[in-house]
């Protein structure tokens, strides 16, 4: 327990502050009362002594007092001292309280610094005089009893200085010196007025228009002018010539802050990407006509690049299109005459061990064709879509069931999570399908066998969550967003079946209906989830 | 015997269908463009088209339409482009079936049968008049006294809960059932995360149902609200 946390203690200190302090006082009273007496240095026993001096009550008194002489002022120093060390542990203990290890404000620290300093100078000074006036105004009768009464008015000032260096203290431990004082709060409102002029000031300027601006400011600086130049207020020829010139001036401003506004309105339509927009060059001069030239070229340059782009974007996806289209057909001939190879009965064991490596690379390159052709009308948002109130509890009732047998034969089991009521979703059931199609044509494909696939629906706030969960058979040594760009397997051999598509359409699919696509990879933890905004039932 | 005309600028699709065809037991005469095609129905009688849609000169639905002026044999249309679009105008200008290149030649051969079935058993069934308790649509018959199913003719085996699922269905054909809703009518029990249930009895029935059951004629599934029986589309 420290003794400057200590209540107690404070107010014991408090009380012997006033207390030593009183009798310092006193004492210091009576040592200058001595002094004036002509006790020092040594006078002689019965010598002369000031008639209208008359400290003490009597000879006896004084008699007493006498031999005291030193010691008095000796006593009074070391009060003086006391007092000085009960002053400075008291500003130590200033704002501690107990309990408590930072310093903190009570009630009267609270009072505004400036307001308190005024207050306390003005209460010690008013007691002071009310207390000692009558006191002093006595000169000449000066008595024991009076340096008494004198000494304990002193201490009532002395003690409201103790409390003010006391706050001070306090404040000056929290930080909260200057920003509790009235001058501060007024400084502070006077510089939060001028902020709030100023911001003012520039939005009525950001709102005018450039031409008016320009006009402000010129005769506002024209106007400067006119009072500093001295000369025009004697000549009426001079303020005539001065205004003409002016004028000029100002005109020419106008020109051009009206050439300036429209290159500025022309930029910002560029940059809002309205490029068909035509800076109006006709009226400009000089390096203003070729800025705005440039910016129209500039518009030219980008609508060019822009239709280019799209240009090229649709040739790829034509291109795709076609060359699926075309691929179709021999594969057609492929599969079909594979299939009437497989029947022929001549084959020997190797034929026909050949003829199934064929039949299954057809088949791939039968997959292969249709996702990169699905992929890229769903990449390019090639493909109509037509949004409906879908259930998706519904939805990923129907999938799983489509997938039952292919989950059997892979030795899945499908564990299905929906929370028992419908959850209506806009989306297109059709593209969803398949969406779903590719997640669980992967699950199927690469899912450890043995282990459980979850589907689950699942209400998050205003989003309906659908989540397919499974174990992977294969260590996914791959990120999330590597996985889902097209052409890339978990397995890097490429060993499996697949066109490494899959997630890429899906992704492509789900977004095309406003939903959300995302995957997750924990170790061997496979998830893909789709959020979609839910639609309340009507 | 029947015979089929296959129509396709490839040769050796023309080739593999004709003997696939002939395999089993169809007369094929061969044409490789639309006008060629025209010509042959016009001399010959033909009793099926297999049309190509893209080929040189007059292409598969040009052909189509020219055939339906004067002609109802049924027409399959082979296309690469799988869009549904391109389906969707093939069917309405008057084919009536059609499979998407690179075909499985198992899958043209069950059409081509159903096709047929349908065609000559229409012309032959028209006058009979039909019994109350039978409902018809686009060539599955349910007979409610009987407690049967046939697709073009022939019998059709399901299980009474998959019997009562297509009754329910075509009963109510174009409308859409959810599984939930289907699960209360025909279980008559109150659903409770039945949802998978159904849709795996619905898968069985297209199995049994449909020639490619990924791409359904009847027993469509409109996906994430639930299943209908398709009233008076061609597929």
């Amino acid at each position: 327990m420290k003794l400057t946390h200590s209540l107690g203690v404070k107010i014991a200190a408090v009380f012997l502050f006033a207390l030593l302090t009183g009798m310092a006082f006193f004492g210091t009273s009576l040592t200058i009362a001595m002094l004036n007496d002509g006790f020092y240095p040594e006078r002689a026993e019965a010598g002369p002594r000031l008639q209208n001096e008359c400290v003490w009550n009597s000879d006896a008194a004084e008699a007493k007092i006498f031999p005291l002489r030193y010691s008095i002022p000796l006593l009074t120093g070391i009060e003086w001292l006391c007092c000085a060390a009960l002053f400075l542990f008291l500003l130590c203990a200033a704002g501690h309280r107990e309990g408590r290890e930072e310093a903190a404000l009570n009630t009267q620290d609270k009072i505004p610094l400036d307001l308190y300093l005024l207050a306390a100078g003005f209460a010690a000074t008013f007691l002071y005089w009310w207390l000692a006036n009558p006191l002093v105004s006595d000169m000449t009768v000066r008595r024991i009893e009076q340096l008494i009464l004198l000494s304990a008015a002193l201490t009532v000032p002395a003690l409201i200085v103790l409390a003010f260096c006391m706050t001070l203290a306090t404040r000056i431990k929290t930080g909260t010196l200057w920003r509790n004082t009235v001058i501060y709060r007024v400084l502070r409102l006077g510089w939060r007025a001028l902020c709030w002029m100023g911001r003012g000031i520039r939005t009525l300027c950001g709102n005018m228009s450039l031409i008016w601006q320009a006009i402000l400011i010129y005769s506002a600086y024209a106007l400067v002018m006119l009072l500093l130049c001295r000369e025009t207020y004697y000549s009426p020829m001079a303020t005539l010539f001065w205004m003409g010139v002016n004028m000029t001036v100002l005109l020419a401003v106008c020109f051009v802050t009206l050439q300036l506004s429209r290159l500025r309105e022309g930029a910002r339509r560029l940059a809002e990407g309205d490029l068909s927009y035509h800076v109006p060059t006709e009226h400009m001069f000089f390096e203003l006509k070729r800025h705005g030239e440039n910016l129209n070229s500039i518009g030219a340059g980008m609508t060019r690049a822009v239709e280019e782009r799209i240009k090229s974007e649709r040739l790829k996806t034509e291109l795709i299109t076609n060359v699926s289209h075309d691929i179709k057909t021999p594969l057609t001939s492929i599969l079909n005459y594979v299939d009437l190879l497989k029947k022929e009965p001549a084959a020997s064991e190797t034929a026909s061990e050949y003829i199934a490596v064929l039949d299954r690379q057809a088949r791939q390159l039968k997959k292969l064709t249709e996702d990169v052709l699905e992929a890229s009308k769903a990449a390019t948002g090639n493909i109509k879509v037509e949004l409906g109130r879908t259930d998706a509890v519904e939805l990923l009732g129907q999938c799983l069931a489509e997938y039952m047998e292919r989950f059997q034969t892979a030795n899945l089991t499908a564990v299905m999570q929906t929370p028992g009521e419908p959850a209506f979703i806009l989306a297109d059931g059709r593209l969803l399908w398949r969406v779903f199609d590719n997640l669980l044509g992967n699950i199927a494909k690469y899912a450890q066998p043995g282990t459980r696939v979850y589907a689950g629906v699942t209400r998050e706030g205003k989003e309906v969550v659908i989540a397919l969960k499974n174990i992977s058979r294969d260590a996914l040594n791959i990120s999330e967003e590597e996985l889902m760009e097209r052409f890339v397997r978990g397995d890097s051999a490429r060993t499996s079946e697949g066109s490494g598509l899959g997630l890429s359409i899906a992704r492509s699919l789900t977004e095309l209906q406003g939903g959300h696509f995302g995957i997750s990879i924990d170790c061997d933890l496979f998830k893909a989830e789709l959020r979609f905004a839910a639609v309340e039932e009507t | 015997m029947y015979t089929i005309l296959i129509c396709d600028d490839d040769r050796d699709i023309v080739a593999a269908l004709k003997i696939y065809l002939t395999a089993e037991g169809y007369r094929t005469l061969e044409a490789y463009n639309g006008r060629e095609a025209l010509d042959i129905i016009s001399r010959e009688t033909v009793h099926l088209a297999l049309l190509d849609i893209m080929m040189p000169g007059l292409d598969g639905l040009a052909a189509t339409a020219a055939l339906r002026e004067k002609n109802n044999i049924p027409v399959i249309l082979l296309t690469a482009k799988s869009e549904d679009t391109d389906k969707v105008l093939g069917l309405s200008i008057g084919a009536d079936d059609y499979v998407t290149k690179p075909f499985n030649p198992m899958e043209v051969i069950a059409r081509v049968r159903s096709q047929l079935r349908r065609y000559t058993m229409l012309g032959g069934m028209s006058g009979i008049e039909k019994k109350p308790s039978v409902i018809s649509i686009d060539g599955v018959e349910i007979d409610d006294d009987a407690k049967t199913v046939t697709l073009d003719g022939e019998p059709v085996n399901l299980t009474p809960i998959e019997y009562s699922i297509l009754k329910l269905l075509m009963e109510n054909a174009g409308k859409v059932f959810s599984s939930t809703r289907i699960y209360e009518l025909v279980w008559k029990d109150p659903a409770w995360g039945a949802e998978n249930t159904v849709a795996v009895h619905i898968r069985h029935i297209r199995e049994k149902l449909e020639i490619n059951p990924a791409e359904p004629r009847y027993l469509k599934v409109v996906w994430g609200q639930g299943y209908k029986f398709e009233k008076g589309g061609k597929r």
